[in-house]
């Protein structure tokens, strides 16, 4: 189905004819996708369509079996790599992070952020801390600087997981599921900040999400898939209406 | 009298091989412990005491047997996650084949060897020059491998998807890191013996995270805590007559005792008190608050 998103924007992230299977069982199977710079695209589908490992394969966390992932952001520092590490800030679906109390501050989870540009025996600069102050106090998360990670609350922590992402200034960020687990109103003021984000930073946001009604009026585009891409186009020709009649079509296949 | 035992030449070597053993050992503990891997300095022992045994049997020094056995260990848990084979159970595998290669090649020596005691429950007191030599030379290794990839062992232990994202040689790394668990081991091994060295690098760490400081303040802790159990322990030791090893690891569960009983107690304290007195502020270094507050939320 043809993409109706600005055509006049760069291609930032091509992934062509991506097959992947855990075993015998076949999770993705010629998956083509091809994404703009500063587009806003929702990644939705059932349980076990694929779309978690479609953003790991994106991120260079999995290797696809067939087909390839080019990044074209035409940044300097990234040439002739692939996945272009400096120019995706990743969000996981359940970083261990949140599942274990460890000892670490809300400034030293932000600053693991700087760590990816720097390289192996290196330490942070004054300029990597410089931008983990601005980064702290542009997310409002001044007041819990000093406070241990485990002790915020769901929301508060998705918060500073996107902070940590965005340190390092990616061109693409990646978030899995980001909203799960937490409550109503936080899930409000977090899109609210990813919009807020995606508005004034121009940054392309690839996101999974469960919620078809956040899906159909916060996204830009949405890729519908079911281990194959079943839609693949703008948001709001399709609505909510249209993202169940997917999900109904995709629960009979 | 304080200290005594530093009037002798074996209290001497005691103490700065107990202090090597207690740095490198609190270093890594806290990583072990925070990734939850602390069977894992316990399945490196059994799988050094295999490498002590072939020593013996080989006639070989029976440190150099075990460095080499604890980095194929380390290579071998490795290839047992490539296998699928979880990594508790990866360990439990190494604990009973280092601990059974050990017994064979005994039995194949006909008699034990008396000096192998020692390597089971440790002799710290007994310990020559090229021990100390060898923990000081180990030691360094390790703490200097430690220190130059500081920031990617926190980014491992922290989040390891994220690490990868970052383009971090994740796989390389962990195989390294248990490698250093490995010639830690080996080196604690001569002090505390097989039986021992794991609660010299585990407990340290969880007494310290008890404390719920921020990361650089708990490995500090664990540092201070591991360092005071050797001190305090051998002058237990010395002073009523007993194992050194076992001295130095129930003052290390006494610490753990502490910190877990002051943890629990802290917040009621801290309720009690004038909410004046503990008004937030932001401690980090280098953080200072913003003169104008932004709204939480607004890039």
């Amino acid at each position: 189905m043809p993409v109706d998103a600005p055509r006049n924007r760069p291609v930032c992230l091509t992934a062509s004819n991506i097959s992947f299977s855990y075993g015998a069982e076949p999770v993705l199977e010629d998956v083509s996708l091809e994404v703009r710079q500063e587009e806003f695209v929702g990644i939705a589908g059932p349980n076990g369509s694929g779309k978690t490992t479609l953003l790991k394969i994106l991120v260079g966390l999995l290797m696809p079996e067939t087909g390839t992932v080019e990044f074209t952001c035409h940044m300097d520092d990234c040439e002739g790599m692939s996945p272009c590490r400096p120019c995706i800030g990743y969000v996981p679906q359940q970083p261990v992070l949140r599942q274990q109390q460890f000892p670490v501050t809300v400034r030293e989870v932000i600053e693991m952020g700087t760590y990816g540009q720097s390289g192996l025996f290196t330490r942070p600069t004054p300029e990597d801390r410089a931008a983990v102050d601005t980064t702290i106090s542009e997310a409002g998360l001044y007041r819990v600087a000093g406070e241990l990670f485990s002790d915020l609350s769901g929301g508060q922590q998705q918060r500073v997981l996107i902070a940590r992402a965005l340190v390092g200034n990616p061109h693409i960020l990646a978030l899995d599921e980001p909203t799960n687990g937490i409550d109503a109103k936080s899930k409000q003021e977090f899109y609210a900040l990813l919009k807020h984000l995606h508005d004034t930073h121009k940054i392309t946001v690839l996101l999974i999400l469960h919620d078809l009604t956040e899906l159909s009026s916060m996204m830009e585009r949405i890729v519908f898939l079911h281990h194959r891409v079943l839609y693949d186009g703008p948001a709001q020709p399709l609505g909510t209406k249209g993202l169940w009649n997917l999900m109904l079509q995709a629960g009979n296949q | 009298m304080v200290l005594e035992f530093l009037m002798f030449k074996f209290g001497v070597r005691a103490l700065i091989g107990g202090l090597i053993v207690a740095v490198t050992c609190a270093s890594l503990g806290i990583f072990i412990v925070l990734r939850r891997l602390s069977l894992i300095s316990d399945g490196l022992g059994h799988v050094a005491f295999g490498g002590i045994a072939l020593g013996f049997w080989t006639g070989i020094y029976p440190l150099y047997t075990a460095v080499a056995s604890v980095i194929a260990g380390a290579l071998g848990i490795h290839a047992l996650g490539k296998l699928r084979v979880a990594s508790d159970a990866a360990i439990a595998i190494l604990f009973s084949g280092g601990l059974a290669i050990g017994i064979v090649l005994i039995s194949l020596a006909q008699s034990a060897p008396a000096d192998l005691l020692s390597y089971l429950f440790g002799t710290i007191l007994g310990i020559n020059d090229n021990d100390v030599y060898l923990a000081a030379g180990l030691g360094m290794i390790v703490l200097v491998v430690l220190g130059l990839l500081w920031k990617e062992w926190v980014a491992i232990t922290l989040d390891t998807d994220f690490a990868r994202v970052a383009g971090m040689p994740v796989t390389a790394l962990e195989i390294l890191f248990t490698v250093l668990v490995g010639l830690t081991v080996v080196v604690a091994t001569r002090l505390v013996g097989v039986l021992l060295v794991s609660s010299l690098m585990i407990i340290p760490a969880i007494a310290a995270i008890q404390l719920r400081l921020p990361f650089r303040r708990t490995v500090i802790a664990a540092l201070a805590i591991a360092i005071a159990s050797v001190v305090i322990g051998l002058q237990f030791s010395f002073s009523y007559n007993i194992a050194s090893g076992g001295a130095i690891v129930l003052v290390t569960i006494a610490f753990f005792i502490l910190t877990a009983s002051f943890a629990r107690l802290w917040p009621k304290m801290k309720r009690d008190l004038p909410v004046d007195t503990w008004k937030h502020q932001c401690t980090e270094p280098g953080y200072t608050e913003p003169e104008e507050q932004k709204e939480p939320g607004k890039f």
